[in-house]
């Protein structure tokens, strides 16, 4: 592997301005949110992340996931040196319309393959642990 | 006479109908390739060898009545990304064992409908996240070259590794394989094998497991230029089951092979020329533009400015839509489920247990990102980025009509290399990436050795819808390179 395309190449200096261009804030307290991004994910954050995502993570995971995390959130930083202020987001890479078809029932009356690769099925029903005591 | 195995799909097509062998004959050889190699080579997640001979003697059948297809009884591998109906199909992932659809992609409908026949599920990066193949569940897949002098085991690129292993093995004569930051040009370039990217929109993406849905794009790995354009002819087309797939004839891209370059005018980025780049990937880019000039293409140079934020805006694009693609995954539908103490448990357990290192990291960082009040700093300025990425693209092709820039930064490397951190595998796709990210076509053409002995591939970019043009300039990179892309076998067991 080239020397240049080793991580330390790509990472982003330490004087580049976090999101000086960003707009759309909604005051003061969406700055500091967005602030805080540069700044290492602790452990709190990886272990709320990871609720959100519905992720059991052990300790020993969290742990590496926590320098892993902010190693990848410090090398994404860099884009923070792009103006994108007057820039619209992608959508697609040709101008096309999306097609549509007629509103009328196309596929459907099959319960018996959506249920076949069910870890658990009753009476046509999928199974899951109680929800509601 | 050459063995079966090694013909091209063009020369097989040929043998077929001119009865000179069976499909049954043809697919058998290669079952036997398969079942002498699989062990060491580990392309096959799920050989299918019953499937392939019932397949072979209908494509016999057809053969014979004269109502051959483009494909009729070419033997192909599948990567374990595309459903396949009444076939286990993992993504090579835990968390879907046992997965069997009840449906088919239309990708491999399509090959189907022109008389391909399946011999089995190809190995990848587990829901194609990685750049190696060490992150599929059922192992790492081996690279059938190796360095001079060494029998060190080098991985065969990723994620469609299963792919572009078993192309370069002679375990099929092409494959599927899909791409969403470079997982069908770089497994193709480090095996010296063909790979394309064809722009977004051209394939279906129904029935294939979604990783990142603005990015994803299937296509063939094979051994030549004509058979990827003959296999890319075949799974084209569009598709009312995918609202992304677009609506435009598919061209006789077999036609457009031979060509030539003369009159066209290829682009030479200078962003993609960084201070410290390799001698040899230096060398090999000059090699291209020579051969280029030689068969009368004008060579310009073009500026990509934004070149280098197409990896990190990748890495927010990229993982932000796999964690929302991947929490269908819940143990409740299909695969795996870990028991809980209430369904929260259950989710959470089951998505742990499922869900390996690499997949869990992505999944995070994605949730990350589009968490509440990231998501404009992070998401939707990387799609901003995209905007000027394509941009930059827009701009060159007013003056070019297809871009040179090598596949990968290197070499295949050796397994558990570069496993230890994240960001410097990811830099394997630095060249591919840019491509996923404007949407549009790009290939692998294998190009020269590296000074291990192992190949090395050159990227062609082209114009939205414009694989004609790689077509043909890839087809006078591979007729200048000559035939020096077969690995030797080393990994047969002697009977």
């Amino acid at each position: 592997m080239s020397s240049w395309c080793r991580r330390s190449a790509f990472r982003s200096r330490p004087e580049a301005k976090l999101l000086p261009h960003y707009r759309g804030a909604s005051g003061l307290a969406h700055f500091a949110k967005v602030l805080s991004h540069a700044m290492s994910v602790d452990r709190a954050t990886v272990r709320r992340i990871a609720r959100l995502a519905r992720l059991a993570i052990t300790e020993e995971e969290a742990a590496r996931l926590e320098q892993e995390l902010s190693g990848i959130l410090d090398w994404v930083a860099q884009l923070d040196e792009i103006d994108t202020g007057a820039v619209e987001p992608m959508s697609r890479v040709a101008a096309m319309t999306m097609k549509m078809r007629k509103d009328e029932v196309s596929d459907g009356f099959c319960a018996a393959d959506i249920l076949k690769n069910a870890p658990q099925v009753d009476d046509g029903y999928f199974v899951v642990p109680k929800i509601v005591e | 006479m050459t063995k079966l195995t090694d013909l091209t799909i063009a020369e097989a097509r040929d043998g077929l109908r001119k009865k000179s062998f069976s499909a049954r004959e043809l697919t058998q050889a290669h079952i036997g390739a398969i079942d002498t190699a699989n062990d060491t080579i580990n392309a096959y997640v799920l050989p299918t060898p019953e499937r392939a001979l019932e397949m072979a003697d209908a494509s016999d059948a057809r053969l014979k009545r004269g109502e051959a297809g483009a494909l009729e009884g070419i033997p192909l591998g599948i990567k374990d990304l595309f459903c396949t109906e009444g076939v286990r199909t993992t993504a090579c992932s835990h968390i879907l064992d046992g997965f069997t659809p009840t449906y088919e992609s239309t990708v491999t409908a399509n090959l189907w409908a022109e008389g391909a026949v399946m011999l089995g599920k190809l190995n990848n990066d587990e829901f194609a996240m990685g750049s190696s193949n060490e992150t599929s569940y059922y192992g790492p897949v081996v690279n059938p070259w190796r360095r001079k002098g060494s029998n060190a085991k080098l991985v065969p690129g990723g994620s469609s590794g299963g792919s572009s292993a078993a192309v370069a093995a002679r375990l099929c004569m092409g494959a599927t394989a899909t791409d969403t930051g470079g997982s069908i040009r770089q497994p193709a370039a480090v095996t010296g094998t063909v790979g394309i990217k064809p722009t977004y929109g051209r394939c279906s993406r129904w029935g294939i497991v979604a990783f990142a849905s603005s990015l994803d794009q299937a296509g063939p790995i094979a051994r030549s230029v004509e058979d990827a354009a003959i296999l890319l002819g075949a799974m084209a087309g569009h598709d009312p089951k995918d609202t992304t797939s677009v609506d435009l004839p598919v061209p006789d891209y077999a036609a457009a092979v031979g060509r030539g370059v003369k009159g066209l005018t290829i682009g030479i980025p200078k962003e993609y020329r960084v201070p410290g780049m390799a001698p040899e990937i230096e060398a090999l880019w000059q090699q291209g533009v020579a051969w280029l000039k030689d068969e009368g293409a004008k060579i310009k140079e073009v500026s990509l400015k934004h070149t280098k934020y197409a990896l990190p805006s990748y890495y927010i694009v990229a993982p932000a839509e796999a964690s929302s693609n991947l929490a269908r995954y819940d143990g409740v539908r299909y695969g795996l489920r870990e028991k809980g103490s209430d369904v929260i448990s259950m989710y959470e357990k089951t998505r742990a247990a499922g869900f390996g290192q690499e997949v869990k990291r992505r999944i995070l960082i994605g949730t990350y990102v589009l968490s509440a009040g990231y998501y404009d700093a992070y998401y939707l300025k990387a799609q901003k980025v995209r905007t000027l990425i394509k941009r930059d693209f827009d701009q060159a092709f007013g003056t070019v009509d297809a871009i040179l820039t090598p596949t990968t930064p290197g070499p295949a490397f050796a397994l558990g290399e570069k496993s230890g951190d994240p960001v410097e595998m990811y830099l394997n796709d630095i060249f591919t990436v840019t491509v996923n990210m404007a949407g549009l076509p790009g290939m692998s053409v294998p190009a020269g050795l590296s000074s291990e002995g192992t190949p090395l591939g050159l990227q062609l970019i082209g114009k939205p819808f414009d694989e004609e043009t790689l077509f043909r300039v890839g087809r006078v990179i591979e007729a200048s390179a000559g035939a020096l892309f077969k690995p030797q076998d080393w990994w047969s067991k002697v009977a």
